[in-house]
């Protein structure tokens, strides 16, 4: 921070207002977190719900399996998607415009950013786990592969709607 | 004179690391906040409202 003749300190570095970096975020993630949870009721609640059906929850890393299969509401899944899906581009936003104004460099951050987002994720669903049977096995590898597909949307959805939203919204 | 001057320069990076730090922090720290509270909050009733989500995401789970 430079100082003055008289000895004072002026402040430098961004001078933006902070609300502007939680709108570019929240408005990132709006469509994304809503197609995210299109993609999720679609693709992988069906698989959920029918493999908690078979009694095979501890699969799924449950210690214990439900007494009743659960069925998530669709505001759970609406308002998880959303909190998901706001966090993470609460996260690579600060990330991105951290490393200065809107341009060509915020985008490939966030692109770098979402690709490892999707490494990790794909990475933490893709395991499947030995199951007993030929259907029960075939169950969760259709399970993984629409979470591979609905964390797809996420991460895509992310890495064009953040460097937009910046653009527009972030001075 | 440079054992003065030395400290306070070392003060002044200080306060501009953190004032350039500071407007990423509170954004930054909210976002981890909902991820913790969506993916791994240790709550049976955000658990089962968010199961779908959670799983589909691969976070942990009870």
């Amino acid at each position: 921070m430079p100082l003055t003749p008289s000895g004072t300190v002026t402040p430098t570095g961004p001078q933006f207002p902070v609300r502007s970096l939680f709108a570019a975020a929240v408005a990132a993630a709006l469509p994304v977190g809503l197609l995210y949870a299109v993609a999720i009721i679609t693709l992988a609640s069906p698989h959920l719900n029918s493999i908690e059906a078979l009694e095979l929850s501890y699969a799924l890393g449950h210690a214990t399996p439900h007494a009743t299969p659960p069925t998530t509401p669709l505001w759970g899944i609406l308002v998880g998607s959303l909190a998901i899906t706001t966090g993470l581009s609460l996260v690579i936003t600060s990330l991105c415009r951290a490393l200065g104004p809107p341009g060509r460099r915020t985008t490939l951050t966030a692109a770098a950013a979402c690709g490892v987002v999707f490494a990790v994720l794909s990475f933490r669903a893709g395991a499947v786990p030995p199951l007993p049977g030929a259907a029960a096995m075939d169950l969760m590898t259709r399970l993984r592969s629409a979470a591979l597909g609905a964390n797809l949307v996420l991460c895509f959805g992310l890495a064009v709607a953040i460097p937009v939203a910046l653009r527009r919204l972030s001075p | 004179m440079h054992a003065f001057t030395q400290p306070f320069r070392g003060r002044a990076a200080l306060s501009t690391i953190a004032a350039r730090v500071a407007p990423f922090a509170l954004p930054l720290l909210t976002g981890l906040a909902l991820l913790w509270l969506a993916g791994a909050a240790p709550y049976p009733a955000v658990h089962d409202a968010l199961h779908d989500v959670r799983h589909v995401a691969g976070f942990p789970c009870h």
